[in-house]
């Protein structure tokens, strides 16, 4: 036997290996989990030094106090800083200054949490910055991992074209398997925090001014992750729509590693885990 | 470094290298769950590692790291609940005749990790070494001792199999 027929061997042997069930973007969510945990007990061990030096200090001299000094540690960065910041730098060149953020911050039942919230599944944040764009928006969420095959991304615009609530949709599949959808579709009620979605004939009847359409890239990560990049801007049908914002921008935004990298709640989504 | 550049070069690190790793795991671990486990948090601690981890010790810092997590898998993990079929016992005095994935369990961990890198992941006797933190001359009796073990177990892997006419 030679070295090479074991290694044929061996091959042979590896040929049937599973597929892969993590990811990178899963060690990199683990890893900073890790930092930030051992970073919060740097911190308890850096207040525990300062107690220390403040009791040298107190008691007299005899102590070595200044080996004692703690280092700064950062905080880890708010997810609800890392979006608008990401936000501001992704549309601020194309439709000027923002305006103020708004926030809705949901678990997976919709109920409003505060931001880092343990339960906090959802963070959409809006901005509506005047001009032909009515609103920009970027939102992360998480859902639980399994429910990527639940959900058929890889489908949704066959689905959403049949019903004819899209004016166009294209799937892309990534690589590491993520799905990327962009779409081109009506709404109404922009004004409010749920805007209606509304079929393409719907908002052929509709009055003058009253449907907006958006421009959504979404992307949707086999662990779990789902970070959505959208435009709205006032116009009679999809063909005159007068986007500011490019499409490969938001495809940027959405695909931003930072955020598809986002400590989010990945509850499974009652009625279709059957949880 | 910017934390989208390091994402971003750790995915690309992470996607070459996964498979590849996670199979040399394998072959230490006799478990894909295991295996998985330990390619995982070995990669974890990469990233963690990331910025001081010079490029060109990349591939070398990453097959170290599974191998620790591997082998640390496998001398901590209690013996009764493993893998195959086969214990994990010095050659037997009766050589009964095993595949090769029975036969690779009856070789001390360090040996199956020898194997592994050398055969699976094709790397050079040096690279072995460096990535086990043995000696060159160890890595290579190592890999004479489990290609004997593995020829009394799996008669395929006989010499003088193909001249026995064997099936």
């Amino acid at each position: 036997m030679t070295e090479r027929d074991l290694s044929t061997m061996l091959r042979d042997h590896l040929a049937d290996e599973p597929q892969l069930q993590r990811t990178g973007a899963e060690a990199i969510r683990t890893a900073r989990r890790q930092t930030v945990r051992r970073r919060g007990l740097a911190g308890a061990a850096g207040v525990l030094a300062i107690a220390a030096v403040a009791a040298a200090a107190v008691l007299g001299p005899g102590g070595d106090g200044a080996r004692d000094t703690p280092v700064a540690q950062d905080p880890p960065t708010p997810l609800t800083t890392l979006m608008e910041s990401a936000a501001t730098g992704a549309f601020t060149p194309y439709v000027g200054p923002l305006g103020d953020p708004r926030w809705t911050i949901n678990t997976v039942l919709s109920d409003p949490v505060a931001a880092g919230d343990p339960s906090a599944q959802r963070y959409l944040l809006s901005y509506r910055p005047g001009g032909s764009t009515v609103q920009v928006n970027l939102s992360v969420g998480g859902y639980r991992p399994d429910e990527f095959e639940t959900y058929s991304f890889a489908t949704t615009c066959d689905y959403q074209l049949a019903e004819g609530v899209v004016a166009s949709c294209e799937t892309a599949t990534l690589d590491d398997g993520s799905i990327v959808i962009t779409t081109v579709a009506p709404r109404a009620q922009i004004g409010s925090d749920s805007p209606r979605m509304l079929t393409l004939e719907e908002a052929a009847k509709r009055p003058p001014g009253s449907v907006v359409w958006v421009r959504v890239v979404g992307l949707s990560t086999r662990d779990g992750m789902a970070v959505d990049a959208s435009e709205y801007v006032r116009a009679a049908d999809a063909e005159s729509a007068d986007w500011q914002v490019p499409v490969e921008t938001l495809h940027a935004l959405a695909l931003d590693p930072v955020l598809r990298t986002a400590d989010v709640a990945h509850e499974p989504v009652p009625g279709i885990t059957g949880e | 470094m910017q934390r989208a550049e390091r994402d971003l070069e750790f995915s690309e690190f992470y996607a070459a290298r996964v498979r590849p790793l996670r199979r040399v795991a394998y072959v230490v671990t006799r478990d894909w769950h295991a295996a998985e486990d330990v390619t995982q948090r070995a990669f974890v601690k990469i990233y963690r590692a990331w910025p001081r981890i010079e490029r060109a010790g990349l591939e070398a810092y990453a097959r170290r790291a599974v191998v620790n997590e591997s082998l640390s898998y496998v001398t901590r993990r209690p013996r009764d609940v493993v893998v195959d079929t086969v214990p994990e016992l010095p050659v037997p005095e009766t050589v009964e005749t095993l595949d090769l994935g029975a036969a690779l369990s009856t070789l001390p961990p360090q040996q199956r990790a020898v194997i592994a890198l050398r055969f699976v992941d094709d790397r050079s006797v040096a690279e072995t070494a460096e990535a086990l933190g043995i000696a060159e001359g160890t890595v290579k009796s190592h890999t004479s001792k489990a290609i004997a073990t593995l020829r009394r177990h799996v008669p395929t892997l006989a010499p003088d199999h193909s001249m026995r006419g064997l099936p």
